[in-house]
Order: C-alpha cells, then structure tokens, then sequence
C-alpha cells in the first residue's frame, strides 16, 4: 500500500459515529444548571460549606507554599493559592480531612528542612510535588471555562490525593513518621 | 477556506440555514433548539473525539459531553462568519486537546503517556476495523495529526495553530503515522 492508497482510504472513513448511550441527557443536566448560554450565566452556587471547604483549600495550600518558599523549596504556583473563590470547585468533606490532617504532619516537619540535595529522595518529592502542583494549575485552568464538569472535578480531587502522598512521603524522608491520623 | 468548511458544505442544501435559526434560538436561551443542534451534529462530534482520543468509548462520552456543554458556554461568541458545524467542529478540536494536555500532566511523573493504556471500553471498529485499529495504536501526537489531516482535512497551518506545535513537527508526525500505519497494514 502506497500513500495514495493510504489517504484515500482514510478520506472514506465515515464521518460520523453514534455512542452507544445517549448523551444528551448528561449534557441537559450540566445545561441545567446554567440556565442560559454564558453571558447572561451566573457562577455555580455555593452554599456554605462550599465556600468553607473552598476558603479552608486556599489557606493550607498557601500555607504550604511559604513554609516550602522559606526553606528553599520549589516556589509554588501562585494562581493555584491565589484563584478565585467562585470558580474554585467542590471538594468532599472527606478529601479535605484528609488533606488537612496531611498537612498538620507535614508543617511542624518543614520548619526545621534546609534546601534539598539534588538527587536526594526529599529533592525528588518536593519536584513531584511542584508536578502536581502544576497539574492543578491545569486542572483548575480548566474548571473555570466549565466548572460543571465532573471529569474535571474527579481529577481535582484526584489531585489533591496525590498531593497527599507527595506530602506524606516528604515527612517520612524528614525523619518524621506520619502519625497516620489523616488515613 | 478551509477544507473542513468545505466539508460542512456537502450537507443537504438548507441545512445551513436550519443550524442558523436554530442557533439564533439557543442564543437566546432555547434547550430545545440546541438539543436539535446536538442531534444534527453529534454524530460528526463523536467520530472527531472517538478517533482522537485512541476509540475510548468513555473518555469520547466525556468529551462529547464536554464539547457540547462547551458550546453552550460560548454560543454568544458564534456570529455567524463559519458555518456553525465549522465552528464547532474547532471548538472540538480545543476541547480534546486540553483534556490531553491535562492528563499529560497529570501522567508526567508517572509514564510516558504513549505508552499509558487507555481505559475504558473500546467501541465497535465497523467496516474499516482494520484501518480505525491501526489508527487507534498511533502514538498521540502522530494521531492528532493524522486525524486532523487525512480524515478531517485541515491544513499543516490549522493543525500547527490549533495543536500549539510548529508547522514542521505536524508534516514529521504526519509522515510518522502514514509511515506507521502503512507498516501494520502491509503486515
């Protein structure tokens, strides 16, 4: 088979498929929620908690992004911490336990690390931490254009457990066992 | 013109003119008239994603789903200058783009994504099982390329702008697949 044979089978590729469910049912749902096209669309609402949850996120996630600048860390995103409280989505009450608790392992620990060796297991973390990080960024990048999305809401989250792990993992090469309070 | 204006135009005559209206509808609020647009052209947008995204029959769901709920989103800035399958077509493009630049990130500290397996189901290849197969084994990026290409018909310059790669990598990824997949059919 030449490229011309090639091509031309390629061009005669239907042009159109059909999933195997519907799915203008989840997309009407998602629609819902928005009532109108964009211009005239409010922000999602948030109750509460929602916005609880949210203030409590941006204020460990800036706290960790300090305490890691102080010591010669990577420098974390700034518009991670600093995004917006309206477009910043849900997360569930028991991942931000979860996530609070790692953080309470992790603070006391990082006050006393010095800059990361290059190549050492805490230099390591700290970059798959700004990896992470970085993802997040994306991910919230994301959000803002379609904050419904539960794809995207399911990484966040998803995010966020990693970002759990890499923390954990940062105590234990500090000498500090994780007290396992946030499991 | 495009080639994939060109290719919205093979459609029956008047058909453009029925997306017109019905876009005029859903701008001003109708779900019913965008329901009717999602019924006249997810078929084209399911082909786009299911392709583009290796013929995962759940990621294409979400990011059928995605692209239409993306369209709804940003119907006030369609005036009209393409036609509305054209536009949205694009729009599909940017969708499943920066749902893979996510998971590449989000896959960079754990394996290279080429060489990630894809999860989910994978849907029923049809006719061309051979040839769609082939293409779903493609590495990304060479895919991307391809896709757009050969089956969609943009131009290297479309592909370059819309894939955020230069003009050049999108001739070498398109040699790249046609060089592969010529390989695995002549197997």
């Amino acid at each position: 088979m030449n490229d011309n044979d090639l091509i031309q089978r390629l061009r005669r590729l239907p042009r159109e498929r059909e999933l195997s469910q519907d799915a203008w049912p989840q997309i009407a749902a998602r629609l819902e929620a928005k009532v109108t096209p964009a211009p005239a669309a409010a922000p999602p609402a948030q109750g509460p908690w929602a916005a609880l949850a949210t203030a409590a996120c941006i204020v460990l996630l800036a706290s960790v992004g300090f305490r890691l600048e102080t010591q010669g860390g990577p420098v974390p995103d700034a518009a991670i911490s600093a995004a917006p409280a309206s477009h910043l989505p849900l997360l569930s009450a028991s991942t931000e336990r979860e996530f609070s608790g790692a953080l309470q392992d992790l603070l006391p620990i990082t006050v006393d690390l010095g800059k990361p060796i290059p190549g050492t297991p805490l230099a390591v973390y700290e970059q798959s931490l700004s990896v992470v990080q970085g993802a997040e960024k994306a991910v919230r990048q994301a959000l803002e254009q379609d904050p419904e999305s539960r794809y995207l809401n399911n990484m966040l989250t998803d995010l966020k457990r990693r970002q759990i792990d890499v923390l954990r993992s940062i105590a234990r090469v500090s000498g500090e066992p994780s007290t396992g309070s946030t499991s | 013109m495009s080639a994939v204006a060109e290719l919205d135009q093979t459609g029956a005559p008047g058909e453009a003119d029925e997306d017109v209206a019905l876009v005029a509808q859903a701008q001003a609020g109708s779900q019913q008239a965008f329901e009717q647009l999602y019924r006249r052209h997810q078929g084209r947008v399911t082909a786009l994603c299911w392709r583009m995204c290796g013929a995962n029959e759940d990621l294409t769901s979400q990011l059928v789903q995605d692209a239409f709920v993306r369209a709804w989103q940003k119907l006030d800035t369609f005036r009209g200058d393409a036609q509305f399958g054209t536009w949205l077509h694009r729009l599909t493009v940017n969708v499943v783009l920066s749902d893979r630049r996510i998971r590449m990130r989000v896959a960079a500290r754990e394996m290279p994504l080429e060489q990630a397996p894809e999860p989910g189901r994978v849907m029923p290849l049809g006719l061309d099982a051979d040839l769609e197969s082939a293409i779903a084994r493609l590495p990304e990026r060479a895919r991307t390329v391809l896709v757009l290409h050969d089956v969609e018909g943009l131009k290297h310059m479309e592909i370059a702008e819309l894939a955020d790669m230069a003009v050049g990598t999108s001739k070498a990824q398109l040699h790249r697949a046609r060089q592969m997949l010529r390989k695995w059919l002549n197997e």
